[in-house]
């Protein structure tokens, strides 16, 4: 069929007609071969603007567009919308970009301005003529979810999508769900118990039908697309039958051996047969066979003896789960930065030196001093430092802010003042930020409270012969230096991505931004999806955020994931690379090319031949110009395409 | 006083003595100030630093010629800010203004002239109140420069060469 | 886009990757009349399609190579990258490279001083 190109060519109001003469190059466009009407338009986008190419669509019967606008990027859909209503296949558009490439970058040169501005459209038309009308086409999706992590924002993001309807499929590396937040105390700034509030919800999703909860497990292997993922899970040997343990604790008073709790970041012990603390769901023992006696030497058995349901089972083996589900969310939180890494503040060799995490265990009436904040020698500390933003905001660690260790040291003091008002409490700090509903208030109630603020952070510790620490530190309200000798000193540690958050990247084709979170499709318009179709982000694994923002990031999360569920099916973009059988000689080079798997060894007439999945193809076209036998075609920037719009160019 | 947008232009002069200058990223975090042995002695990294910045040049000075350069600010500074080469390009900019260093620094020059070191070993008294020399403590005499004239001569070499340099 | 300006003559050709550019593209461009061709792709470590700017970097610098056999300036190939925000380091690039050009002079190819 003959091509018939209608050119539109853009006046948006001034910003392209202001500099180029929109009617000449309209007119220019109409002696172009193939172009059957070419008019120039005030406002393209506009309804009139729309109309006006609609008719002309139906009166003149054109089978190709050509608009001479804004750059594709902001109405390159709006156009194919209107070719798509006027009956016409919305790819056989073609935009040429003269305002972001030709009147505003040419604003003092007009005439050369209007000259560009016509060769962009001679390449469109050029172009143009060898569009071809693509399909878009629909898949079925898995209406399932896969959610990693179950920290508060994987239990939060599995609960919305149980409820909509969704199975959801949770998987928790540690042996209880609960995350970070079931080590805190309190949560600011309405010191509100963290476990009361969490441990509902960690109920519910052991209770919902639509979850199945995958506590000590890993994921590791994603294979598939959006709709249809394909993941393995393992399920790591507890040694302990899930069905039969009642969750007692026999065993664990049997157990002889004794090892650090990580619950309690090392402050407490636990048994080698364990449950990380007493809420845990599942309520389910494991043996730690790094520590069990008799998985490292063959003898004790302590804990058979003790279980009167018969659960331990030492043969237990390591289990691969498969799964299909339609998306995935990502929920897999972060880790606190290691203070050992700033030798000058002696957090490892001083005694009364913590991390404000150690002091969240410490606060806890569940932690291992029952709630009473203790120095190293057992007494209560009648003078605590906080020095704000270890390792954060620092150029030689983590540049990034860490968006908590404000607020969570002012509920800390808050607690400290609380629980006795004549405990001297000081902090050091570089600014205070706390922006967030009730957040300035409960600064203000601090100050109230008196607590000390020093505007400036110290650089160095001293342990005195008795234990207490002394440093000196520059306060810049009343440019003195404060020299101060306090009890004990609360590093504010800032968040770093999770240690597996590389492997997590590999496995699922997702970016990470230079700090090492996962990186949003786009920062502002859509912070939970990952660049690959299907993925989300939830919580801090993403960035630092306080636990109010990890919620509200966790159902954004499950919403978009419902979103794309909701209707059964999905349509995938027809902008992809096809193979030709007949030409691929079977070399495999692209299939290495392809950073996203998309390319697959197939049987094409008794030979091998590579084929595109189109599912996983996102068109970036890395592997046509990798093809040594041009046997890959990529729909919308064709070779002939490409070589004509050059053509184009090139002449005059 | 500097009017502000002239301390960036000097800003790009002082870098012609010493490169790595970038006292803007500074965010006062006085993580310098509350390491520095000379605060006391009127020498506050931080706030140099914000006066520089502020074109408030003439408050600098007090402040500037008590560093003793051990560059523990630059080794802290989270933001890489570099205080003690900000201190150390101004003095060269006082210098080079022909402000004389503090007469601490000519002793020291003349001592090196004269006896190859910036100071004469001294008594010192101990714990128990007794006056120690190097030959109370049978320590052997400092070494010295086997022919002083060729050391001053090369001194002077030295020292022109780099004032040449510096004209380039 | 931030409105800063930059010499008219150059034509922007869009494709989604910078790895879709064939060398042949730009030999193409070349031989048409071109006097350069400059590949601009995203950032390394920054690229929207996870690697591909690393292949275009990889193609021009080969392609470099055999401009030299060829006996054509390799300065007339440029391979820089420019996120969407930075107008600014487009425009210095495009300048830069519009000097450079100018100094090299006009394409032979398009002079009809070589055959091909």
């Amino acid at each position: 069929m003959k091509a018939r190109i209608g050119v539109y060519v853009c006046h948006c109001g001034t910003n392209i007609a202001g500099v180029i003469d929109a009617e000449e190059v309209a007119k220019y466009a109409a002696t172009l071969p193939d172009v059957v009407v070419a008019r120039d338009i005030m406002y393209t986008c506009s309804d009139p603007g729309q109309n006006t190419i609609r008719e002309d669509i139906e009166k003149h019967g054109l089978n190709r567009v050509v608009i001479a606008a804004c750059s594709p990027k902001m109405h390159e859909n709006t156009f194919r919308k209107t070719l798509e209503s006027a009956g016409l296949n919305p790819y056989l558009l073609e935009i040429a970009n003269i305002r972001e490439q030709a009147s505003w970058p040419h604003f003092r040169e007009r005439e050369k301005a209007t000259e560009k501005a016509k060769a962009l459209v001679r390449a469109a038309v050029a172009k143009a003529k060898l569009l071809e009308p693509l399909e878009k086409r629909e898949l079925m999706v898995e209406k399932s979810v896969l959610v990693i992590g179950g920290g508060v924002a994987g239990i939060q993001a599995a609960l919305d999508l149980a409820e909509a309807g969704l199975k959801v499929y949770l998987v928790e590396k540690s042996p209880s769900i609960g995350g970070h937040m079931a080590q805190l105390n309190k949560t600011f700034p309405t010191i509100d118990c963290s476990a009361c509030i969490l441990t509902p919800r960690m109920v519910d999703v052991a209770n919902h039908p639509n979850i199945t909860l995958l506590a000590y497990s890993e994921v590791v292997k994603v294979e598939g697309y959006v709709g249809n993922f394909e993941v393995t899970i393992l399920k790591k040997a507890r040694y302990v039958d899930e069905e039969l343990c009642a969750g007692c604790g026999a065993c664990a008073d049997a157990c002889p051996r004794k090892v650090p709790n990580e619950f309690d970041v090392g402050l407490s012990k636990r048994k080698a047969i364990y449950v990380p603390f007493p809420q845990a769901v599942p309520l389910k023992y494991t043996i730690d066979p790094a520590s069990c006696l008799y998985m490292k030497y063959g003898r004790c058995k302590l804990c058979v003896e003790a279980c009167p349901r018969g659960a331990i089972n030492f043969d237990q083996k390591d289990e691969e789960v498969k799964v299909k589900v339609g998306a995935i969310i990502v929920a897999a939180g972060f880790k606190t930065f290691d203070a050992r890494r700033i030798p000058s503040l002696g957090y490892g060799k001083y005694r009364n030196v913590i991390t404000g995490l150690e002091l969240e265990r410490l606060s806890n009436a569940s932690g291992p001093t029952g709630g009473a904040v203790l120095t190293a020698s057992g007494e209560k500390p009648k003078s605590i430092a906080f020095i704000q933003c270890v390792g954060s905001r620092d150029l030689k660690y983590n540049s990034w802010c860490c968006r908590i260790g404000c607020m969570a040291t002012l509920k800390q003091a808050f607690l400290i003042k609380e629980d006795d008002p004549d405990t001297e409490v000081y902090v050091c700090h570089i600014d205070m930020r706390t922006a967030g509903k009730g957040y300035e208030e409960f600064y203000r109630k601090l100050r109230e409270m008196g607590v000390r603020f020093i505007h400036g952070v110290p650089s160095e510790l001293f342990e005195d012969s008795d234990g207490k620490l002394m440093f000196k530190v520059f306060d810049q309200a009343t440019c003195h230096m404060i020299e101060l000798k306090v009890d004990m000193v609360v590093l504010q540690t800032g968040l770093e991505p999770a240690e597996d958050v590389e492997r997590l990247q590999k496995m699922l084709n997702v970016s990470l931004s230079p700090e090492g979170f996962f990186l949003e499709a786009h920062p502002k318009l859509q912070p939970v999806e990952a660049s690959t179709r299907g993925i989300f982000f939830a919580g801090c694994c993403h960035s630092p955020k306080d636990i109010a923002e990890t919620v509200a990031h966790a159902s954004a999360a499950a919403t978009k994931a419902i979103t794309l569920l909701s209707k059964g099916k999905v349509a995938v973009d027809p902008l992809t690379a096809t193979i030709n059988p007949e030409v691929c000689s079977g070399c495999e080079i692209c299939i290495g090319i392809c950073p996203y798997r998309a390319i697959q060894l197939t049987e094409y007439g008794g030979r091998r031949r590579a084929k595109i999945v189109d599912v996983l193809c996102q068109g970036c076209g890395s592997c046509v110009a990798a093809c040594p036998s041009n046997a890959i075609e990529m729909k919308g920037f064709t070779e002939k395409q490409i070589l004509a719009q050059i053509d184009a160019l090139t002449e005059g | 006083m500097l009017k502000l947008n002239e301390t960036d232009r000097l800003l790009e002069k002082l870098r012609e003595s010493v490169a790595t200058l970038t006292p803007s990223v500074c965010y006062s975090c006085a993580r310098c100030s509350s390491g520095c042995v000379m605060v006391e002695a009127g020498c506050v990294p931080h706030s140099i630093i914000q006066l520089f910045r502020l074109g408030l040049l003439n408050e600098i000075e007090r402040g500037l010629w008590s560093c003793c350069q051990c560059l523990k600010c630059d080794a802290r500074c989270p933001q890489e800010a570099r205080p003690a080469m900000l201190i150390l390009a101004l003095r060269n900019l006082l210098v080079a203004h022909g402000s004389a260093p503090p007469k601490g620094y000519m002793v020291m020059l003349e001592n090196v002239v004269r006896y190859a070191t910036i100071q004469q070993p001294q008594e010192v008294m101990n714990k128990d109140f007794d006056f120690v020399s190097r030959n109370t403590l049978g320590l052997p005499e400092l070494g010295k420069p086997a022919n002083m004239e060729a050391f001053r001569l090369n001194l002077k070499k030295i020292a022109s060469n780099l004032l040449e340099v510096e004209e380039k | 886009m931030s409105r800063i300006e930059y010499p008219a003559n150059i034509r922007v050709i869009r494709v989604m990757c910078s790895s879709r550019i064939d060398p042949v593209h730009v030999l193409y461009a070349l031989k048409s009349g071109a006097d350069g061709v400059l590949v601009s792709g995203c950032h390394p470590g920054d690229c929207h399609y996870i690697n591909g700017n690393h292949r275009a970097k990889r193609r021009i610098i080969l392609l470099k190579e055999m401009l030299k056999q060829l006996g054509l300036e390799p300065e007339r190939v440029k391979i820089d990258w420019v996120s969407a925000s930075e107008g600014e380091r487009f425009t210095r690039i495009v300048k830069e490279f519009v000097e450079e050009l100018k100094k090299l002079g006009p394409n032979p190819l398009r002079e009809g001083i070589w055959e091909v």
